[in-house]
């Protein structure tokens, strides 16, 4: 009764015109980028090697579909919560707008087993969402600039990831962007408890991952407590994969910090959601 | 006293003099050897130790023909010192487009060297100033200090094994420094930062260095 329920909370998803827009926004997004760095990409890195060009010469394609699938995901990577939560933030608000809840809450499932379902069939969405993204940074990458060694940029200056030793690093830095994203969605359920109409959820999910961002990027004392609580602060935990070496302890740490925001989220939109009024 | 004095001075004119004649005649003596070497190829293995730039030891194949065309084929990304590596030959092959002087000797790993300053004809090129320690028995080169006007001074330190009678060394040495480097931000989010401050990064500052390594030589 339980995956049936989630089948037809994905159904419902897919049967939305809103839910494309992830992915033509991706495609359309990840399509500009592609293009523009076929066409000027080399003076793009050039700015970033140039101190050293100065002095050494680099035998190799350093534009290669690697570093395009890492430009890409980390261009995007910020903007994809707002596509979630586009979906995602509809899924209560919206049956309590069209004043199908309570036909819903009729069904013999309890009224957990219907947020539970609702959530499960998020986290597909952001899932699909989240495979779409990696197929357009990796596979159409490659695809257009061919493989070749990473060259990737922290606050430490460059490092060389070998070819064979990136895969692995795209596929966990994935692993960890989807916990980001099903945070994001998460939150977005859970606002939608309390609202019932969809734009809110969804406008107070943007603003909070705002909110959050910038207190996460303003380097003020008095933020220090509290920055590393922040799930904003660890969405971009995907980027620890691809140092060297990697910091695995600050990679658990990120993905305990999101599982516990899910936890959190879920617990008051399940505490919420049996209490919520679907009656008037 | 006096006496004394003037065979002092006139001893050290004359070893002067008789030093700045040699020059000339060890860069000779050096291209005479690297002219045995039309073409070569070999296995390379790359260590570099950059300032802001992380990457693990490649392994590659060069190729080179006279008097400064090198090839590089590698699987991975390799980095290559610009100057220094293929264009020293070409450097002195012309000498009477250059002004050799020996200034003294040094001993380098137990090789009594002497010390030649190479001064380029054309006064408006890149290549300001070249330092060489020759071994005047094996007319080897044993370490050379090239400025340039784009990217300042690479120190080159040689060993010598297998092909010391084509004057091809086993391993170079590369001591460079390298300018800093602008990353634009939207490509550098970093936001687990913060969270190194335990670690003890390498001074940014320090000169680079590059090991080549060679290996599996084919001479002509």
């Amino acid at each position: 009764m339980f995956g049936k329920a989630i089948y037809n909370e994905f159904i419902k998803i897919a049967t939305k015109p809103r839910s494309y827009l992830g992915l033509v926004a991706i495609t359309v997004l990840v399509g500009v980028i592609l293009f523009a760095m076929k066409i000027d990409g080399l003076t793009y890195i050039g700015f970033i090697t140039a101190g050293f060009e100065q002095s050494l010469l680099f035998e190799g394609d350093i534009l290669n579909g690697n570093l395009m699938g890492f430009i890409v995901l980390q261009m995007l990577i910020i903007h994809v919560p707002l596509l979630i939560a586009l979906v995602t933030g509809d899924l209560i608000s919206g049956e309590a707008a069209m004043g199908s809840l309570r036909m819903l809450a009729t069904r013999p499932l309890s009224r957990t087993q219907i947020l539970l379902s609702k959530f499960v069939a998020g986290g597909l969405y952001t899932f699909l969402i989240l495979l779409w993204l990696g197929f357009m940074a990796l596979g159409v990458s490659n695809f257009m600039f061919g493989p070749g060694d990473l060259l990737v940029l922290n606050s430490d200056g460059l490092v060389v990831l070998l070819q064979d030793d990136v895969f692995w690093r795209f596929l966990s830095g994935f692993g960890i962007a989807y916990l980001s994203l099903l945070t994001i969605a998460t939150l977005s359920i859970t606002l939608s408890c309390f609202s019932d109409n969809s734009i809110g959820p969804i406008v107070a999910t943007m603003a909070i991952i705002m909110l959050f961002t910038l207190i996460g990027s303003l380097d003020v004392p008095v933020f220090d407590a509290v920055r590393p609580l922040l799930f904003t602060t660890h969405m971009a935990a995907w980027r620890s994969f691809f140092e060297d070496p990697v910091d695995y302890e600050a990679i658990r740490n990120s993905a305990l910090i999101l599982v516990a925001h899910i936890v959190v989220l879920l617990g008051i939109a399940t505490y919420h959601f049996k209490r919520k009024d679907i009656l008037s | 006293m006096k006496l004394v004095k003037i065979f002092l001075l006139l001893l050290i004119i004359s070893t002067t003099v008789s030093a700045q004649d040699n020059g000339p005649e060890l860069v000779k003596g050096v291209y005479a050897k690297m002219k045995l070497v039309t073409k070569y190829a070999a296995d390379v293995h790359i260590d570099a130790d950059i300032p802001n730039l992380k990457m693990r030891s490649v392994d590659a194949k060069v190729s080179f023909t006279q008097p400064d065309k090198l090839k590089v084929n590698s699987r991975s990304l390799a980095v290559l010192p610009k100057q220094g590596f293929a264009d020293f030959g070409k450097i002195i092959s012309d000498t009477s487009d250059f002004t050799a002087v020996k200034t003294g000797d040094e001993v380098l790993k137990g090789v009594k060297t002497s010390i030649v300053n190479i001064l380029p004809g054309d006064p408006m090129g890149d290549l300001i100033l070249a330092k060489l320690w020759i071994d005047p028995v094996q007319k080897l080169v044993m370490r050379s200090q090239l400025t340039y006007r784009s990217s300042g001074t690479v120190l080159i330190d040689y060993t010598y094994g297998s092909q010391k009678k084509y004057g091809l060394p086993d391993l170079l040495r590369f001591t460079m420094d390298i300018q800093g480097m602008k990353i634009p931000k939207a490509m550098m989010a970093d936001l687990h930062k913060g969270k190194k401050e335990g670690v003890e990064k390498a001074d940014p500052n320090r000169p680079a260095v590059i090991q080549v390594s060679f290996s599996n030589y084919a001479v002509n």
